[in-house]
């Protein structure tokens, strides 16, 4: 059975994989040679908002505020107009606004850093209300926690896989020779794990980056030199047995970038002393890292991160506040850390969520909070960005943007659960495309891509 | 709980000794484990390998656990581990599902965390008597995922976790039905409040795909059927998992003990309103006849399942796995296919027979060959493992010593990838299907292991070898290991090698390794406390190895 490496990511994608195909996937990946990376240097930061983060308020019309205000007022749940934070998307020709906790990054919509990717989601086909009602297929377990979750970080909507879109494209450019892995992960997900690659995985700081990798227990006695040599050697024997000898690997990775980590760069951008403040700030360490003092650099790196605590069904409004401001400030942190590295241009962060939330409230008053949904609207921040605008696929009201009313055009049933008209694959691809994985690897990465059109949504120069 | 054997057994400590002194001289360097004639009793190493598959690792050297197995041979000891009284877990009062304000510091930590019950598994595991059971059923959760990611009350989880115990060595068709039913698996997978008019497909396409058969037609030797174009046979289509949706309709959680505190304890029960009462193609062309009731539905779609041949090899395959080896050879897996199709009384699904199949399998027991077989490979052994059986070697006492651990190991283990009852989703801490990077072997638990992970593991040696895990807010008692049952081997470097070869190997270090073990041994000054000292220094090196962590 052969099997080209396309044919085997596509199989393994979709979770349809037989133990031959493993087999031969994984041998021929031995021998195969990894893609080179491409020049230049290029990193991807995907922030995870875990939870499913209530986009209806994220991003609001401003133009349209009575619309808005139709249905969120009453419960108390509308944001107040004249806090918000305005902007004006170049293509659409009405105001919309932010949060305005995110008064931090508000900023670089006007410099066109940032860009809004609108009522985008997991899809397996392009989808109007009517296929939806007449039960044309979706992906599986919509509304749920952890397969929406899964499906915005492995773009596979069909079923369970099990490597994410992050890991997919590190598989596709292989271990690089430096063994240091293209993805790092500074929290737990599926969209770092690739079929071949794993991430490395570091603490978020201020654990130092000389500090991330140590083995502890060692003096500098001769006994401990002793045992140390001794360790040493054992990892190097009995690799006649494949289960120790790939043990003994991964050890050996871990002491060798522990060993290369040898230094704590400096960042002089300050970063909130958040949970996603750190995150953003050690991986603004390791870029500094793998540009200055790495003697080995990728040109390539991805990097995860995740913020959880979305899931509002309750006391919405203060919490979210609380969350949308940790991410302005963290996301404006690390874009600033980037103009200091002179690579603003070279990194691109994203953010994905679990699903939007009901555009109808639930509950009142204090309480008063929203339920699972759909679609959503994302950011995207780079000096690479096509900043200053809204992107996505344009619905039944001609615009990307979804229409804010109950039981309308974009509402799976009354509540306001928009159906993406964008799909993930075509999201993901956008950033994969400028990243540097061709279009036929793109339909390996995200085999559902060929259904949408366009393929690139046109966010990134 | 069960007093530690160490404190029990203390007199058989000089027995013992004299005991081993006898093997460890007849058994100076690299020895192998060989089938032995029934009648003759097991090797000390074919004991101590027997008790890595079928336990959380030999009590050290005076621990009834090997007295037992290896005295009583293996059968019998199994017979005694299925009677063994069950350690399981406590039901916790139900708490409101909102966490009241004032519900905050330990409060929080011992209702709404999963604190108590992952203390209670470490100490279960450290100090049980029922041994096998607790192997079984951490296996069983592992394929039959709830996680407490989602089910954050340990109120509700503790009747998920008694589930897995109870029928640990029961049927698995009992097992399947209690867990479908039970309210942790119901908002886990969604079936609870799942309606006739929004039927959630959650529930029906797990138990299928994860819980029971599988995605593909299996061989009844774990190996996929292809069709004439050699192609796998899916075991299911959308349609099928729709007619499964429609059966689990109309159950929620039992009646409230109070308002805002839902029922996690007893069974879902049925709703006939909200069950879709529409005949149901299910599995193999079975159909359901209309208007049954919610309960006969469900029964008859769990036989549906229970039937289907892919049963054996999909759950005996992973229970392979979990126990002994990650690639168990074809063989292996059909003569434990058989013993779940037919536990030799016409009894299917019998998962005595099934662990029994398992661990007596001359697979399981015999000689490792070299070079190696993908099945004598062994397996990686996963994070918790891999603490209790360095932690049971040495005595795992609190951090004083004068008393037990707490079993407030759960950090540890976290760091080291495997938050205990916590998995990251419904695919279980690690996939069944993980590769082995760079080789055509299956390696479930390098799904945990990673650049960070493996020297957690290092560390976490130091920290149990050279020091403990001192008493904190969370640890009251702490655990620190106890070297004293090993000091007489530490009399030399050569008899420390081969005497924790033994007990900590079963016997597989190689001569190479010895000798390293025995020069960085030799390293270690004179001075007060020298045993222990090259104890650690030994214990150390033994522990952080590939070849100790993983089980082959």
């Amino acid at each position: 059975m052969t099997l080209s490496r396309r044919d085997f990511l596509v199989r393994s994608g979709c979770g349809v994989m037989s133990a031959a195909a493993i087999a031969s996937g994984i041998e021929r990946f031995g021998l195969v040679n990894a893609k080179a990376q491409g020049p230049g240097y290029r990193a991807l930061v995907c922030v995870f908002l875990a939870g499913g983060n209530d986009a209806n308020n994220t991003v609001i019309p401003f133009t349209g505020y009575a619309q808005y205000a139709a249905v969120r007022a009453a419960s108390t749940l509308a944001i107040a107009q004249d806090s918000l934070l305005p902007i004006t998307p170049g293509s659409l020709g009405v105001e919309f606004a932010l949060h305005p906790m995110l008064s931090a990054i508000h900023p670089l919509f006007a410099s066109n850093n940032l860009a809004v990717v609108c009522n985008v989601g997991p899809l397996i086909q392009p989808l109007s209300k009517d296929d939806y009602k007449s039960g044309a297929p979706r992906p599986y377990q919509l509304f749920s926690h952890s397969d929406q979750i899964a499906q915005w970080q492995t773009s596979i909507s069909t079923g369970q896989s099990p490597s994410g879109w992050g890991g997919r494209i590190a598989d596709l450019f292989g271990t690089q020779p430096s063994g240091f892995p293209m993805v790092t992960a500074l929290a737990g997900g599926q969209f770092a794990r690739g079929q071949f690659t794993a991430p490395l995985q570091v603490a978020a700081a201020p654990t130092a980056l000389n500090q991330l990798l140590v083995l502890n227990g060692f003096q500098n006695t001769a006994a401990d030199r002793a045992r140390r040599s001794a360790m040493d050697h054992i990892r190097t024997i009995d690799r006649e047995y494949k289960l120790v000898a790939a043990a003994q690997n991964v050890t050996q990775q871990a002491l060798d970038i522990g060993q290369s980590l040898s230094v704590d760069p400096v960042i002089n951008t300050v970063f909130p002393n958040t949970t996603l403040g750190n995150q953003l700030r050690q991986v603004a360490k390791l870029i500094k890292f793998n540009l200055t003092n790495s003697s080995a650099p990728l040109s390539r790196q991805i990097f995860f991160c995740s913020l959880g605590g979305f899931d509002t069904h309750q006391n919405q409004l203060l919490t979210q506040a609380n969350l949308l401001a940790q991410v302005g400030n963290a996301l404006k942190a690390f874009y600033d850390a980037t103009v200091e590295l002179n690579v603003a241009t070279d990194v691109t962060t994203f953010t994905l969520s679990d699903f939007s939330r009901t555009f109808q409230p639930s509950g009142s008053g204090g309480v008063v909070g929203t339920d699972h949904a759909w679609g959503s609207h994302h950011f995207v921040i780079g000096g690479a960005v096509r900043g200053g605008d809204f992107y996505g696929v344009p619905g039944v009201n001609g615009t990307v943007f979804p229409t804010l009313q109950l039981g309308g055009p974009d509402d799976t049933d009354t509540r306001g659960r928009w159906i993406p008209t964008a799909s993930v694959d075509q999201y993901a691809a956008t950033l994969a495309a400028w990243f540097g994985v061709s279009f036929t690897d793109l339909n390996t990465i995200f085999p559902q891509l060929r259904n949408f059109s366009p393929w690139n949504l046109g966010f990134m120069g | 709980m069960q007093a530690a054997p160490r404190f029990k057994r203390r007199v058989k400590l000089g027995l013992t000794l004299l005991f081993l002194a006898g093997c460890v001289i007849g058994w100076v360097g690299p020895s192998h484990s060989r089938p032995l004639p029934a009648s003759t009793p097991p090797t000390v190493e074919d004991t101590l390998r027997f008790l890595e598959h079928s336990t959380w690792g030999a009590w050290g050297l005076d621990g009834g656990f090997f007295w037992r197995a290896h005295n009583a041979g293996f059968e019998q000891f199994l017979e005694e581990q299925f009677n063994a009284p069950m350690s399981s877990y406590p039901t916790l009062p139900l708490y409101p599902q909102t966490r009241p304000e004032d519900c905050t510091g330990t409060c929080q930590r011992d209702n709404y965390t999963m604190y108590l019950l992952q203390n209670r598994f470490f100490t279960n595991a450290l100090y049980g008597e029922d041994q096998l059971r607790q192997r079984v059923a951490f296996a069983l959760h592992q394929i039959l995922v709830v996680s407490a990611a989602e089910i954050r009350l340990p109120s509700w989880m503790a009747p998920y976790l008694q589930i897995l115990d109870r029928n640990a060595f029961g049927n698995y068709r009992q097992l399947l039905y209690e867990i479908t039913l039970n309210p942790a698996m119901g908002n886990y997978l969604d079936m609870a409040g799942n309606t006739r008019t929004n039927p959630n497909e959650n529930y029906a396409r797990e138990i299928l795909q994860l819980f029971s058969i599988g995605l593909y037609r299996l061989n009844p030797d774990g190996t996929p059927q292809l069709d004439e174009f050699g192609r796998q046979i899916p075991t299911f289509d959308q349609d099928i998992i729709n007619a499964f949706s429609r059966v689990f309709t109309g159950w929620n959680r039992a009646a409230a003990p109070a308002p805002g505190v839902p029922n996690y304890i007893n069974p879902m029960v049925p709703n006939q309103n909200q069950h879709d009462v529409g005949p149901k193609t299910l599995l193999r062309g079975v159909t359901l006849p209309p208007n049954q009731s919610a309960a006969k539905d469900l029964n008859d779609a769990l036989d549906n399942i229970f039937m289907d041949p892919n049963v054996g090899p999909f759950i005996g395959k992973q229970l392979i796995q979990h126990l002994v080896t990650s690639n168990p050879s074809p063989d292996y897996v059909r003569r434990v296919t058989a013993a779940f199709d037919d536990n030799g009384q016409g009894v299917r699904g019998d998962l005595k027979a099934v662990v029994r199949a398992i661990l007596l399998d001359p697979e399981a027991l015999a000689d490792r060959p070299t070079p190696p077989t993908p099945s004598s490979e062994g397996h990686l052994k996963h994070p918790v493992v891999f603490m209790l059986n360095l932690l049971r070697t040495f005595y795992p006492r609190s951090a004083d010593g004068s008393g037990l651990s707490d079993g407030y190991l759960n950090p540890q283990a976290t760091a080291m990838g495997m938050n205990v009852f916590s998995p990251p989703s419904v695919f279980s801490y690690f996939s069944p299907f993980t590769g082995v990077p760079g080789t055509n072997l299956r390696g479930p638990e390098f799904g945990v292991l990673n650049t960070s992970t493996a020297l957690a593991r290092a560390n976490f040696v130091n920290t149990m070898v050279n020091s403990r895990i001192p008493v904190s807010a969370n640890a009251p008692s702490g655990t620190s290991l106890d070297f004293s049952g090993f000091l007489w081997f530490a009399q030399s470097p050569e008899l420390l090698a081969d005497g924790l070869n033994t007990w900590m190997m079963a016997g597989r270090m190689s001569p190479a390794m010895r000798a390293d073990v025995i020069a960085a041994v030799a390293a270690v000054p004179a001075g007060p406390d020298l045993e222990v000292r090259r104890i650690r220094a030994a214990a150390y090196l033994i522990a952080t190895s590939a070849q100790y962590q993983v089980e082959r």
